[in-house]
This record gives structure tokens, sequence and C-alpha cells, in this order.
């Protein structure tokens, strides 16, 4: 696919992500706020999910605009926007859990697989882990333990299938899989929780 | 149609077209086991929607979007690097172009260093380092990584030498971090990749910044300002009928003047004995008492103004009232030598390179430079233009003023600062009031940029400022009072009620002053801000009723060391401009 950058503007027509990135490759601020307005709630609530801690959701919302920011330049249309925004904040999000994770001495970085890992190795898991749920009851308090359990892969599948609006055609090209697999593991990741939820 | 059991994740996520659902759905009824996980799987789904959504805490946007200002500072700053050493290339006698021609990437050499040096000061400002993230320590051995990737031989001075291991396990110790050290060696080893550096570097200068110490601050003293509140509300609801302070106008208007105020330079003794104090401290040149240059000046202005508001001018018709006339005539032109002897020092100051050490001494030079003119020293009025050229050629690219001086266009386009920005556009305001600066044309763009900087420091929690700002979190209530009076006089400002809302919370809890530490260098500041800004509100109820309670505090203070880095001839002056 190859866009040229939409020069005239309709006034009153809400315009595209796509229109607005544009205008912010052609540095326009207000149109990054237009995104940033757009697009903040999902992307906070997707790392939520991910990590069940606001701040942390927060930081890394803001660490994904920024990068975003930093790389209008070279911004090109081949996707949807929200794939962009999503591959972006997975991966600042897998190199985060890089950073946070604990692993034996010897090890180096690229022999822990990030498919395998689950959040509740993570050093983060247990500094914070009783703080992020004081707020919550008894019943979401399972879910979240639950979750936590989830291998991290699948929890990104549980976190953007919950993101409202999220089809699992565009969950697969945000982790480059087909959609058939995305509907095998997603099924995978529903029955697992089933059971730890029973 | 086969089990469907792999499906009804999908089906209950709505993935399929309608013929397919249909489908689903009427195996569902027909087979038993698969609506048997349909149902849990439904269940399960229907728990998970439970979780609540996040809302964005209300700066988020706001934070984001300041960080973004100061990305383009930065991405300007080298810009502004690769022009000039693009124009160093091109001057054939210049020392560099030997260099710059023999292939090396120079540029990229100055570029990562800037961004080093850039690191350097942050990490040296800031003392509040996550302990979770590992980012804090990469970045420790960015320096010497640069080095080895880039030139051995290029400039070892500049750069400063990496930290001992014990140093480093000191650090990491303090932070809370109890991992072995070696472990957390291994992993910054691997961080070489120049573009990853420097990538890593320019993430870790605009993410990493969070102002921490100032919002603890804020929230201990919110809960202060609430408690100090509640107590007033239930004190006021008690006490119906308050003695109102009458402004002293409109106690003035259509009367015979009072005893008591023209027995002011008569029978006080201490209005009197400050007169001849000010008189005393008269250098032969015209200023006043002693210190740097900026002590000087403001120290002559101050005292210009006392003499002016206070003692010139009573009119004579007044004083023959009491049949002191001959006397106060005398008097008065005495005083009017003392003023012109101080304009004579002042006119002698030339302002082209900026009054004082700093743009915030400046721009509060300014202020009053303008006042002066204002009330008729138009022979200031040549210094004062300057010194206003000056002034708005220092706006940095947000609309606001920095601390420091920019000695180059491009240097320095973001620290701006709450109480430099305040000062300056109170300086403005106040010279559009100025009859014959009402032509100069740079004034009002300049104050409509500052409008923006303005606005944007705003919290729209509560209407504070000096939030996103850097380096004076410490002084949240002086910036709020500062900004406050600076948008209030543009009039078309947004959340400005909750910011006067705050202030006047400031100032109430102020009142209840046990109750609060101000940081005591800044009361006086604080108090003549507030003093300033109920002028503007048109309020002067309030402004008495701090006065009456924390004017003796602060004469108390005054011969203490904790007024400041101001002399104390500076202070005594700031505090009779104050109470006059």
């Amino acid at each position: 696919m190859n866009f040229t950058a939409p020069r005239t503007i309709n006034r009153g027509m809400e315009l595209t992500d796509i229109q607005l990135m544009y205008l912010v490759k052609d540095g326009d601020d207000a149109a990054f706020e237009s995104l940033l307005q757009r697009h903040q709630n999902k992307l906070i609530n997707f790392f939520y999910r991910l990590c069940w801690n606001s701040a942390l959701a927060e930081d890394m919302a803001q660490e994904t605009f920024l990068k975003i920011y930093v790389a209008r330049e070279g911004y090109e249309v081949k996707s949807k926007f929200t794939t962009y925004l999503y591959r972006i904040g997975r991966n600042l999000w897998i190199d985060h859990v890089r950073k946070i994770t604990r692993r034996p001495k010897s090890v180096s970085l690229n022999s822990v697989s990030y498919e395998e890992m689950k959040f509740s190795d993570t050093i983060a898991y247990e500094d914070h882990g009783n703080e992020r749920f004081e707020q919550v009851d008894e019943k979401m308090k399972n879910v979240m333990h639950a979750v936590d359990k989830l291998p991290l892969l699948q929890r990104e599948l549980f976190a953007m299938v919950n993101v409202e609006g999220m089809k699992y055609k565009d969950i697969g090209s945000i982790l480059d899989i087909p959609v058939g697999t995305v509907k095998t593991r997603m099924h995978t990741m529903m029955k697992k929780l089933r059971a730890d939820l029973a | 149609m086969n089990h469907v059991e792999d499906h009804i994740t999908a089906y209950i996520h709505g993935e399929f077209s309608d013929e397919m659902r249909q489908k689903i759905s009427n195996h569902l009824i027909d087979c038993a086991s698969c609506q048997g996980i349909f149902k849990e799987l439904k269940q399960t789904q229907n728990t998970l929607n439970l979780i609540e959504e996040r809302v964005p805490s209300s700066v988020f946007s706001m934070m984001v979007m300041s960080k973004v200002l100061d990305l383009q500072a930065a991405e300007a700053e080298v810009d502004w690097v690769l022009e000039e050493l693009e124009e160093m290339k091109d001057s054939p006698q210049s020392w560099a172009a030997t260099f710059l021609n023999s292939q090396f990437p120079w540029y990229l050499v100055a570029t990562v260093m800037l961004l080093a040096g850039i690191f350097f000061m942050h990490k040296q400002l800031d003392s509040d380092h996550r302990i979770s993230e590992t980012v804090v320590t990469i970045n420790e051995t960015l320096p010497s990584e640069m080095l080895s990737n880039l030139s051995p031989n290029v400039l070892p001075s500049i750069v400063p030498e990496p930290l001992e291991s014990d140093e480093v396990k000191a650090m990491l110790e303090e932070l809370g971090i109890d991992s072995n050290f070696e472990e957390e060696l291994g992993e910054l080893i691997e961080v070489n990749d120049r573009e990853k550096i420097v990538d890593e570097t320019f993430h870790y200068i605009f993410s990493e910044k969070n102002n921490k110490k100032s919002e603890r601050f804020q929230v201990n003293n919110r809960k202060h300002i609430q408690l100090v509140m509640t107590e007033k509300e239930e004190k006021n609801k008690n006490q119906a009928a308050v003695n109102r302070h009458v402004p002293v106008q409109e106690f003035f208007k259509g009367m015979q003047p009072p005893v008591e105020r023209l027995s002011l330079p008569a029978n006080n003794v201490q209005g009197q004995n400050l007169k001849y104090w000010l008189y005393s401290q008269f250098n032969g040149d015209g200023s006043v008492g002693k210190g740097s240059s900026y002590h000087l000046t403001l120290n002559t202005m101050i005292s210009t103004l006392i003499l002016k508001r206070r003692y010139l001018n009573i009119p004579f018709t007044e004083a023959s009232h009491y049949s002191e006339g001959d006397k106060v005539l005398l008097e008065q032109e005495l005083i009017q030598s003392k003023i012109e002897l101080a304009t004579t020092y002042l006119k002698k100051i030339s302002a082209k390179k900026g009054l004082g050490k700093n743009l915030y001494q400046h721009a509060q030079l300014t202020y009053f430079l303008c006042l002066l003119v204002a009330e008729g020293q138009n022979e200031l009025e040549s210094s004062l233009i300057e010194a206003l050229d000056f002034l708005i050629g220092q706006q940095n690219l947000d609309g606001g003023w920095s601390k420091k001086f920019r000695l180059r266009k491009h240097q320095a386009f973001s620290n701006s600062n709450a109480l430099v920005t305040g000062w300056a556009v109170l300086a403005m305001n106040e010279a559009k009031r100025v009859q014959s600066l009402k032509n100069k044309k740079n004034i009002p763009p300049s104050i409509l940029k500052s409008h923006s900087f303005l606005n944007r420091i705003v919290d729209p929690r509560n209407g504070q400022c000096g939030f996103t700002t850097r380096g004076d979190g410490q002084h949240v209530p002086l910036c709020t009072v500062m900004a406050t009076m600076a948008r209030f006089s543009m009039k078309k400002s947004s959340q400005l009620k909750k910011t006067i809302k705050f202030t006047g919370d400031w100032v109430d809890a102020g009142i209840e002053h046990e109750k609060l530490t101000f940081p005591s260098q800044t009361d006086y500041d604080f108090i003549w801000f507030s003093k300033l800004f109920f002028k503007y509100l048109g309020d002067e109820e309030i402004w008495h009723q701090s006065t009456d309670i924390l004017i003796p505090k602060l004469k108390e203070k005054l011969p203490k060391s904790c007024w400041g880095s101001l002399p104390k001839i500076s202070r005594k002056l700031y505090l009779e401009l104050i109470t006059s």
C-alpha cells in the first residue's frame, strides 16, 4: 500500500488516524494531541491488563506515544494506525519485561523465551504483587491472579481482546500471525482461565 | 454439523459472519456438550468483562505534550550543532575544516557528546531514580560505551571517567537494588549498538523525568490546605458578622483626612526613622545599600518607590490643615533631591545585555523599572525599552522564560520557569500601561506566546501551577501565585477560577501560618506576591487579613539569615514596600 499525504483537509469532517499522523509528520502538534486523546484510554487499558498497575500502564503508554512522536518523520502507511501503535507498545512492553525479569547469572538475554515467560516470574510481580490488589474485591483478585498465571503471549491476547473494538484480524496483524492462529490461541487462553476460575 | 468447541471462543468474541453465527447457535441448541462448554466460557468472559476500565489521570496528555516540547527543543539543539558544523566546514580558514574534510563523522561525535552532556546534567539534578528500572544503570555506562565505539582518541578529557565499581555498588545499594552487581553488569555490556545508545539516552532523558519531589510536596501540603479550609469554613459559619475591612480609598471619600494618616511622618516614630534610615543608605552616586549590582539596582528602585509612594504623595493642602505645611514642603524638597540622585544612578544602567545575573533578576528589575516609569520617572524610559527588548529576545519557543540568560540563539529552549515567566509577563503588562510605550509592537505577541506556556503548566485538577516545569517544584505556591497573576492580567485564561481558588487556599493557609511551613527563604516573596495578586484581583480584605498576621512574623525573621540571599538592607526595603 502506498499513500500520498493528504494535503487538503476537509474541515468539519473528522480526520482519520492516518491523516492526523501525516499532519504530525508535517509538524502539527495539535494533530498529535488529537491522536493522543483518541487512543490514550485504550492503550492505557491495554497495558493495565498486562500488568494490573495503573502507574506502570500510564508510563508505558506515555513511552509509546513519545516513541511514535520521535519516529514521526519516517512514518509510512503500511497498516492501520492502531496496528502501528500497538506494535510499538507491545515491543516496549517486551523490552520492559526483559528488564524486570529475574534470570540465572550466566544466561544471556536471548535465551529467555518471552513466549513462555509469565508475569509472575518478574521482579515487579514480587515487589508490587500484593499492593496491586488492595483496592479490588475478592472475586476480581481471583481473576487477576488467574490472568497473572497466563504465559505472557496469551496474556497479550487477553489484553487485546478485552480492549474495546479489537478484532482477531487486528490482533493477528499486530502479532504478525494468521487469524486462525489467533483463534486457536485465544481458545486455549480462555480454557485456561476457565479452569483457573472454576 | 460437527462439534463446534474450537469456535466457541471466537463466537463469544463476535468474530463470525451472520451465516456462520446462525449455524453455530443452531448447533448449540441441539448439542448438550457444546452448550455446556459455551455456558462456561461465556461465564468466564462475563467475569472478565467486570474488570474495571482505567481512566487516564487528567494530566496524562499534558505530560506527554510537555515531553513532546522537550523533544522538539532537543531536536532543535541537534540541528543547531549540525548547522554550526556545516558553517565551520564552509569557512576554509577554520581549524575544524581540516578535521571535517577527513571523512570522520565528527558531527556524530558532537551530537553524541551533546547528548551525553545533557544526560549528565540531568543525572546530577535528578536524585529520584526509580528502583525497579535498570534503565538507570544501563545509562551509567553509556559514556564509556560511546567512547569505545566512536574513537578512543576523541577528547577523552571531556567525557567523565566511568565510575568505580565500588561507587556503582554503593549507588545501587542506596537505590535499594540488592541484586548482585556483576549480574546487573552482565546485562549492561550487551548494550553496544550506537543507535540504541542514542535512542536510549533520548528515551531516558525525556521519559524518566518525573517530578516526584514536587508531587509529594503538593500532596502533603494539599492535605494541610484542606484541613485549614474546613476549619476556616466552620469558623466563618459561626461568625456571621465579621468586621469588614474598609478599603482605604473609600474610607477617605468625601471626608476630611483623619489624623492618623497625616500624622504618620510627624508622630509615627517608626515611619520617621525609616525615612532617615533610607537617607543614610544613599551612596554618593545615588545607589542604595550594598551588594552586587543587582542588589544596588533593586535597592535603589525600591527606595525610590517607597519615597515616592509614602512620603511624596502627601498633598500640601492636606498638610496645611495641620499647620505643618512648611515642614512638609521642605521635607518634600529633600525627598525630591534624593529621588533625583537615585534616578541619575539608574540612568547609567544599560540593559542591553540584561540586568542582574539571571533572567529572574532581569525580569524583576524590569518590572520595577516599569513601575518607576509609570510613576513619572520618564528619564528611565530608554533603559526600560532596552530591558524590554532584551526580555522579549530571551523568550523561549514554548512562550516561557528560563532562569538562565541565553547567550546563543538556539540554546536552552525548554527550561521555562513559571516564576521568571510570571515576572516577565507582569513587567510587560505594566509596560502596556505606560502611555509612551503603547506603540511598541513586539510586546503584545510576546505576551500572547507566554499565554500558551502559562496555560500549559496549570494542573487542571486543582489549578496549581509549576507541575510540569523543571526545577521549581519546591515553589508550587509561589509559581501558582505568580503564574495566576500573569494569567489574570491576560484575562482570557482557562482554569483561572480553579487557580485563583488554589492560590486563595494557599493564602488562607498562610494566614493559619502555624500549620504550614513555607520554604523559609521564600516567605517574603510569597507575601509580596500575594499582595500583588490581590491587588490584581481587587480583593483587599483578604490581603489585609493575611498581612496582619504574616508581617510581624516576617519582621521577627528580618535579622536572621533565613531571608534568602538578599542583604539585610534589601530585605528591609522589600518589607517596607510590601507594607506601604
